[in-house]
């Protein structure tokens, strides 16, 4: 599957894609990053909340940035659909805007069932499932 | 080559938009997520996408 990135300043493009998040019977079509400095998948709750979550019964974690600022987040199991190929995601819940709004799609979930395949001069990224993970 | 999302950027700063399958083109806007589906839904937009513009962009590492 390939995806184009997005260029959101004149000097910033990212690896920004569309993303199915599905919860139990509900989903959002979502625009997510992805970003293989993250160790997990994290979301805005507001999205969470639109599918349905009561993002606050979640387990609660800490989340920190390379900044060094530590927000809470909370778990859930989540379904994400990416070009049609979904993977069950543990995926982290946040309210802070600082945790980037975009949401992350991180090594764990993501990165740890797709072999990504990033083309910054061509303003492309390639996300293939990976045949050797069961 | 990457979408540009530049005048997206300029317009809805600190809003949600709802995109069409495109994604480039702002079907609804608003400050809630829900809010923004509802009225994409409303609009005829079956399927939008969500996205959140940021008040401001500077590079991010991590």
């Amino acid at each position: 599957m390939r995806f184009k990135y997005k260029k959101i300043s004149p000097k910033i493009i990212r690896p920004i894609i569309p993303i199915v998040l599905k919860y139990k019977v509900m989903s959002i079509r979502f625009e997510a990053l992805l970003d293989s400095g993250a160790d997990m998948c994290v979301f805005p709750a507001e999205i969470g909340e639109l599918i349905g979550i009561e993002i606050k019964n979640g387990m609660v974690g800490d989340l920190t940035g390379v900044v060094g600022n530590i927000e809470k987040i909370y778990y859930h199991f989540v379904e994400i659909e990416i070009g049609g190929n979904s993977t069950r995601v543990l995926a982290g819940f946040s309210y802070s805007k600082n945790i980037n709004a975009f949401g992350l799609l991180g090594q764990r979930g993501i990165f740890s069932v797709y072999v990504i395949k990033f083309q910054y001069t061509k303003g492309i990224v390639d996300i293939i499932p990976d045949m050797t993970v069961n | 080559m990457a979408i540009n999302w530049l005048p997206i950027y300029k317009k809805y700063k600190g809003k949600w938009v709802a995109l069409k399958s495109d994604e480039k083109t702002v079907v609804a806007s608003g400050d809630k997520a829900k809010e923004v589906y509802k009225k994409a839904i409303e609009n005829g937009f079956k399927d939008p996408i969500l996205s959140y513009v940021p008040t401001k962009v500077v590079p991010m590492v991590g």
